[in-house]
């Protein structure tokens, strides 16, 4: 995937597969939400331009020289971390830990409508609502 | 548990979030895992699920990952302790 456009396309895409799960199984329709997210966070990678070492990450974490501690090939959750304010930052790796927790441990709690909410919130940052 | 060593500013800020987190009214346990030296996990367990607990508990962690993103890249879970099947280190 590259450039804004289809990145947001795959965003549009998982996010209606995370609407399709969300009444029947709300702790896995976290899953692709936060791909959803992710792909947003791309979209907007691509769109403030960031160095080509950051736009496009293609991992979650950086990898980094063992001996230096520096990063190497960067992941997303740190170039948010590094460029974004802190709500986005927050809201993306909240939603990360829940689509975490929920393929590996701990699935979330209740219907998730908080991490949605968090998923609003880096939507409205990527794609601002129109005022009309 | 992973044996790498951090560098000193994030084992003096570690100190200080674990203390932050473990203050947070619902925590009932942190556990940290470095599986090399720049890379960080941390599970917060609750005593109960709780929304706003869950929030301030990331919240921190982020601004902490923020701080330190030159050092370290930092992943955070965040489970109920009732139901967490992960060992968790004090």
């Amino acid at each position: 995937v590259s450039g804004e456009a289809d990145h947001l396309i795959r965003s549009n895409e998982a996010f209606a597969a995370a609407r399709l799960l969300r009444g029947a199984h709300p702790s896995w329709a976290v899953v692709p939400l936060f791909y959803s997210a992710m792909h947003l966070m791309h979209a907007r990678f691509d769109l403030d331009q960031l160095s080509a070492d950051q736009r496009h990450p293609g991992q979650h974490k950086s990898y980094r020289d063992p001996s230096t501690g520096q990063v190497a090939k960067w992941g997303t959750l740190d170039v948010v971390r590094t460029v974004y304010p802190r709500h986005i930052s927050s809201a993306y790796s909240s939603l990360f830990s829940a689509s975490t927790a929920a393929r590996y441990s701990a699935p979330i709690k209740g219907d998730g409508a908080r991490l949605w909410a968090e998923h609003q919130v880096i939507s409205d940052f990527v794609v601002p609502p129109t005022s009309s | 548990m992973g044996t790498g060593r951090c560098t000193m500013a994030v084992e003096d800020g570690l100190y200080k979030l674990d203390h932050q987190l473990r203050m947070i009214n619902g925590v009932a346990d942190v556990a940290t895992d470095f599986p090399n030296p720049h890379e960080l996990h941390l599970i917060v367990a609750l005593f109960d699920y709780d929304w706003d607990v869950r929030q301030l508990a990331i919240e921190l962690v982020d601004d902490f990952a923020r701080e330190h993103v030159q050092d370290v890249t930092v992943l955070v879970e965040v489970v109920d302790a009732a139901g967490a099947s992960l060992p968790l280190s004090a």
